[in-house]
């Protein structure tokens, strides 16, 4: 069977640095600024994901990659609909200063589920010490 | 649309020869096998199997009629596909517009 997987691409061109925009990304007071309310994430591999998006729609997920302050990537689910997709952020300095970041999203198209079984819970108790 | 569904839409329309017979049928409301077969560089069972794998993605339906099996075009998995797309890209757009204001304003 002949499947491709879906993929919006975005890339802008920063100012700040890499470090900075590493920052925006994964830190809590600057993540609301720009992804959602109630937004947290915790930036290592297996790390959970939590946020509120613009549209109210509670959104988990589960960090696969993290290497600051190039790469973040996180599988991220709603929490009504069983699509899960793959958030992939590729941060390049520029030669005369500021940052590339590139975001991709992917359609999962086999499904996680399986997967997101285990993942959900144990990346909810990972979270609890931090709550 | 299951993610499975929407995978098989993406899969058929990343092929070349079967985008131009979407195309095609786009612009008739059916057409026999034997004439989608005209219009290309390759076997009439090449192309049976490039319509197949359209069918499969419900992105063609075709009925038999006595010996001739006819086939028309089917647009909703592509608006499905296209309003996944569009939704997606455009909250990303809204997302790294207020990253922006954040890191650089």
């Amino acid at each position: 069977m002949d499947r491709t997987e879906p993929v919006v691409e975005r890339e802008i061109d920063l100012e700040a640095g890499p470090e900075e925009v590493w920052d925006a990304l994964t830190r809590t007071e600057l993540l609301e600024g720009w992804l959602g309310d109630d937004a947290r994430i915790d930036a290592e591999p297996g790390g959970h994901l939590v946020v509120r998006t613009e549209d109210g729609e509670l959104r988990e997920g589960v960090v696969q990659d993290a290497d600051p302050p190039e790469r973040l990537r996180f599988h991220w689910w709603a929490d009504d609909a069983g699509t899960t997709s793959t958030v992939e952020f590729r941060i390049v300095a520029l030669p005369g200063g500021g940052t590339r970041l590139r975001v991709t999203e992917t359609r999962l198209v086999t499904p996680v589920a399986a997967g997101l079984g285990w993942a959900a819970p144990l990346a909810r108790l990972r979270m609890a010490p931090v709550a | 649309m299951t993610p499975d569904q929407l995978g098989m839409v993406f899969g058929a329309l990343s092929d070349a020869t079967r985008r131009d017979l979407l195309e095609r049928l786009s612009r008739d409301d059916e057409l026999s096998l034997n004439r989608l077969a005209d219009g290309v560089p390759m076997t009439r069972q090449a192309v049976a199997k490039h319509l197949r794998v359209l069918e499969e993605a419900d992105l063609v339906a075709s009925t038999r009629t006595g010996r001739e099996t006819r086939y028309r075009l089917r647009t909703a998995p592509i608006d499905e596909a296209a309003a996944w797309m569009t939704r997606v890209g455009s909250e990303w757009d809204a997302r790294l517009g207020r990253l922006r204001r954040l890191v650089d304003g």
